[in-house]
């Protein structure tokens, strides 16, 4: 876990939107959900007479959600293009009705072959998002890294073409944590971005696994690079236990407290060149071996046999990362993440993804292939909630157009910074190891319910700075439309359909009926509020 | 969806069902566009519910518990000063004896000193007011941080898997006493893990307690989206919360937007503790309160005790000065407020190469304010290598005997309601004594 962090300090140009919307999105603190084991125990107590809940399929069996037209695109493509983007475009939408989902998925999966100009334009404006340790410390300033590189990351979601592939990055940094606001990892982010995270995503685990051992984010934030056990020195702990409780096998995974001892020495002289500036570098006269002196030592299945000094870590490194425990566990996080938490460790669709992943030797595409195109996703519409930040994306992508406004940049920057502050959505700023938690409960609670629906109200407004409103994409108030045909359009552009009583109830909190013909100027003010509305209901709030 | 997620969810809507002036009357009421009753004393009046100036039926007593996340370094906020052993293990981040400050008053105790930066908790033990429990902690020998939180806020030590919180079990069972939609608060961020399986209302401060000004209004959101909300169909997830929202924005609009004082910093913890104090002052039946407070994982450079820009420094210091802001803020309003300071785990007994300790086991648990009979409690062992647990400070005392005590004694926990708070675990036969009914 990191060294302190001074959140909020940056936070200087605060719209007057975002300081009214809420902080508490804020999922809730770390908890069992890390790993594999945290499928919920059975309640002790007893069962109540109350009515529960089905699973929630949008208009299916069961529900009594309005129906899901059958003019719109069909629910499968909507799921796909729902859960696997930071939001369903109308392009997206006809896209994936085109080709049809397995082929669409492909594509992305096929990520170097998409061209995606929209990124390096934005993100562009983020000069401290970009480039290693050292140059972010010769450029100075290098606090800009707790503000640009979120901002970056949270803009490419919203542009990006390669939306799988932003949304896979988004898995990798919850799995391999770094707090960015942790003063040491700071420098070293934006290239554990690039050339860990982003580099590795859709390659092999092993080798991201071994990337983030080496680099200078995990390394400070994990306190492995002051690590030594020359003399008498104890080594540090830190590092040794997450990289077998977070990074692989779990906390129940095999391994005991005398093993995380074992493998702290195992790691230490692990360290870098220079704290702020540098890069990974073994130190062996600050390194021993502790337990692993006798070669017969065996921590999770591995010893060390003739191998010493960086080769012994590394070794263990991919030990780990291909141990069947690890492919488990990872596969059933990947489930939780792409399908929903309902996914059990032990389901078939886990499985299946586990001896793909063993299979082709930690490869990631493949394993994630089998995920996505499994009937469990499939029957997995609607049934995760969607995080703050994915609200606000899927607000963004679904209601403007030109998404980014670079003519306002600088200022921009600040008011979306601010935005993503308030509604405690900003990626790379989760304070502990285990990442933003993938539990659905996590991210509800009065207090985040308050926030939701603000933003909500402040989408509907296209009052996101920088974001242009695109009002040619939505229905046309002067074609001789009704207000309720005008909210049937805009009902289908967010995805959330209506039931007559529904729809009647929110045209009267407007002052309108159904047939009210669009005709004066006078009926325009209504829209953003109608909008914000749609945006307040379960469906646009669920994924 | 499995069976356990539809049970805990099952509970929550068994809750819900008892907020009457929500469901059947407030939500109804505003769909057909009348919105008075979603007002507070108006709703207070039509069938009960406590309002603002009422005091809940309960004792009108509030706990207040404190997370220190990361694990708090016990040894440095309460010293060992008399230990020899104490500046072997920990060469350059021992509070030394002539820094610490002494515990003095009536219950002067001189094997323990607070850290030099705890001046408020000083003051408030030397006037009888903290009760320090040394060597509480989780009874699980875990080390691992989730583990530990999980088995922390879980209230059950046999599993990591709880899908309730003991806070939220406690107030499961004693729904009778109070349906305040600010019965239980959390602010931080979001839902805590001892208040799951609750309604309790989790929110970072008022600004997430509060519609915008310029948006729908509270009732036009009832009738247009809230009821959808409570639709068969809607992800379990979801379906509890529309409710108890609508009550808590209805509830907390009568204060108006308060601005925090100066008297609480820009710090975490002050910034939590600032809209419970706020709302308490106003006489909110808030009976279980919670507040969290980060980066206690001091795994390097914790830095001289004497140094005020050290880490470790800074830490003791902002939690000191919260809970100072905290009870001035209160008054005499405090008497009714006890706070309880808990942590996963302690850390260990010896410092590492990197200036730090790693993961330890047990920690001081403080107890501060109403009803408290000060003291140092618990059986602390000592610091020699026999004493030690692999490497850390013994866990002697269950944190949970102490929750009990303070749950049973300052809001009237029956045996019953314990029993279902914390299953399975049974408190030392008779309290410690730490705080008076």
């Amino acid at each position: 876990m990191p060294t302190p962090t001074r959140r909020g300090a940056l936070l200087g140009g605060l719209t007057a939107g975002a300081a009214v919307l809420a902080s508490a999105c804020a999922p809730t603190a770390p908890d069992s959900s890390v790993g594999i084991e945290a499928r919920p125990a059975r309640l002790r107590t007893p069962p109540t007479t109350v009515p529960v809940t089905v699973a929630p399929t949008t208009g299916g069996p069961g529900s009594l959600l309005p129906a899901w037209p059958a003019a719109w695109a069909s629910p499968s493509v909507w799921h796909v293009a729902k859960r696997l983007t930071f939001g369903p475009t109308p392009r997206v939408v006809s896209q994936i009705t085109a080709v049809g989902t397995t082929a669409w998925i492909d594509g992305q999966l096929n990520y170097m072959s998409i061209s995606d100009p929209a990124v390096g334009a934005a993100t562009s404006f983020y000069e401290w998002s970009r480039g290693s340790a050292q140059e972010i410390a010769t450029k100075g300033q290098e606090w800009r890294v707790v503000v640009d590189l979120p901002l970056s990351t949270a803009l490419s979601a919203v542009v990006s073409e390669r939306q799988l592939f932003e949304r896979t990055v988004g898995f990798w940094w919850d799995h391999l944590n770094v707090d960015v606001n942790n003063r040491a990892a700071q420098n070293h982010c934006p290239s554990y971005d690039a050339d860990v995270i982003r580099s590795n995503a859709f390659g092999k685990f092993s080798d991201l696994l071994m990337a983030s051992a080496k680099s200078g984010a995990m390394l400070n934030y994990l306190d492995q690079e002051s690590s030594r056990a020359d003399g008498q020195r104890v080594p540090n702990e830190n590092y040794a236990r997450e990289l077998m409780e977070l990074h692989t096998v779990g906390v129940n995974g095999g391994y005991s407290e005398a093993d995380v001892v074992a493998v702290s020495y195992l790691f230490s002289g692990w360290t870098l060149s220079n704290k702020w500036t540098g890069t990974f570098a073994f130190d062996s006269g600050r390194h021993a071996l502790g337990p692993f002196t006798s070669s017969a030592t065996t921590v999770l299945g591995w010893s060390r046999g003739s191998l010493t000094g960086v080769a012994a870590g590394e070794s263990f490194i991919r030990h780990l990362a291909r141990h069947s425990v690890t492919a488990q566990r990872l596969a059933h996080k990947l489930c939780v993440r792409f399908i929903g938490e309902h996914v059990g460790l032990n389901d078939a669709v886990v499985r299946a993804a586990r001896d793909v992943y063993v299979a082709n030797d930690t490869q990631i595409v493949p394993t994630l292939r089998s995920i996505l195109t499994s009937a469990e996703f499939a029957n997995s519409a609607d049934k995760k909630i969607r995080r703050p930040l994915e609200l606000l994306t899927a607000g963004l992508r679904a209601t403007c157009d030109a998404p980014f406004n670079s003519s306002t940049a600088e200022n921009t920057k600040w008011n979306f910074y601010a935005i993503l502050t308030a509604l405690s959505a900003m990626p790379h700023h989760w304070p502990t190891p285990d990442g933003y938690p993938d539990k659905d409960a996590a991210w509800v609670s009065v207090g985040s319910m308050i926030s939701r629906w603000n933003l909500a109200t402040l989408l509907g407004a296209g009052n996101i700075p920088g974001f242009n409103r695109d009002w040619s994409m939505l229905p046309n108030w002067t074609s001789g439309l009704t207000v309720g045909d005008w909210l049937e359009g805009a009902a289908q552009r967010v995805g959330v359909a209506l039931d007559p009583a529904v729809k009647a109830r929110m045209l009267s909190s407007v002052g309108r009926v159904d047939s009210t013909p669009i005709t004066a100027a006078g009926n325009r003010w209504v829209a953003p509020k109608l909008l914000g509305q749609l945006m307040q209901q379960p469906q646009f709030q669920t994924v | 969806m499995n069976e356990s997620s539809m049970n805990e969810s099952s509970m929550i809507q068994t809750q819900l069902t008892r907020r009457r002036f929500l469901r059947n009357s407030g939500l109804a009421v505003a769909a057909t566009g009348s919105a008075s009753l979603l007002h507070t004393h108006a709703a207070s009046a039509q069938d009960g519910t406590p309002g603002v100036s009422a005091v809940s039926a309960g004792t009108g007593n509030t706990l207040l518990v404190i997370t220190c996340r990361g694990g708090m370094d016990g040894l440095s906020l309460l010293a060992p000063v008399s230990f020899p052993e104490y500046y072997a293990l920990r060469p350059s981040i021992a509070v030394p004896q002539q820094a610490a400050l002494g515990l003095g008053g009536a219950r002067s105790d001189s094997r323990f000193a607070f850290h030099p930066a705890a001046t408020r908790l000083c003051g408030m033990y030397n006037q009888g007011s903290v009760a320090v429990v040394n060597s509480a902690g989780v009874s699980n020998g875990s080390r691992s941080h989730f583990d530990a939180q999980s088995f922390l806020e879980g209230g059950i030590v046999d599993s990591n898997v709880s899908p309730t919180g003991w806070a939220g079990r406690w107030m499961s069972s004693t729904l009778a006493a109070s349906d305040h939609p600010l019965r239980c608060l959390a602010i931080g961020s979001g839902l805590p893990a001892s208040l799951r399986g609750s309604s309790a209302v989790a929110a970072s401060g008022f600004d997430s307690l509060s519609l915008l000004p310029w948006g729908p209004s509270v009732e036009t959101v009832a009738a247009s989206t809230a009821d959808l909300y409570n639709r068969i169909g809607v992800h379990s997830a979801l379906t509890p919360w529309a409710a108890p929202t609508l009550g808590t924005i209805a509830e907390v609009s009568s204060l108006g937007t308060p601005e925090r004082p100066e008297s609480f910093p820009n710090t975490e913890i002050s910034k939590n503790l600032w809209p419970i104090a706020r709302l308490l002052q106003a006489g909110f039946p808030i009976e279980v309160a919670h507040a969290e407070m980060h980066d206690w994982d001091t795994h390097d450079a914790m830095g001289a005790a004497t140094n005020t820009s050290a880490r470790m420094y800074s830490q003791v210091s902002e939690l000191d000065t919260a809970i100072g802001a905290f009870f001035d803020y209160l008054g005499s309003a405090g008497a009714r407020v006890t706070v309880v300071v808990v942590s996963e785990f302690g850390r260990r007994a010896y410092e590492n190469s990197s200036g730090g300790c790693d993961h330890g086991r047990a920690f001081p648990m403080m107890v501060i304010g109403g009803g408290v009979r000060g003291g140092v409690y618990g059986d602390f062992q000592g610091l020699s290598d026999a004493a030690l647990d692999q490497g850390d400070v013994r866990v002697t005392t269950d944190y949970r005997t102490v929750l009990s005590e303070l749950l049973s004694q300052r809001l009237g926990a029956s045996s019953s309601v314990l029993n279902a708070t914390f299953p399975r675990f049974s408190p030392t036969s008779s309290w410690l004594g730490l705080v008076s009914v």
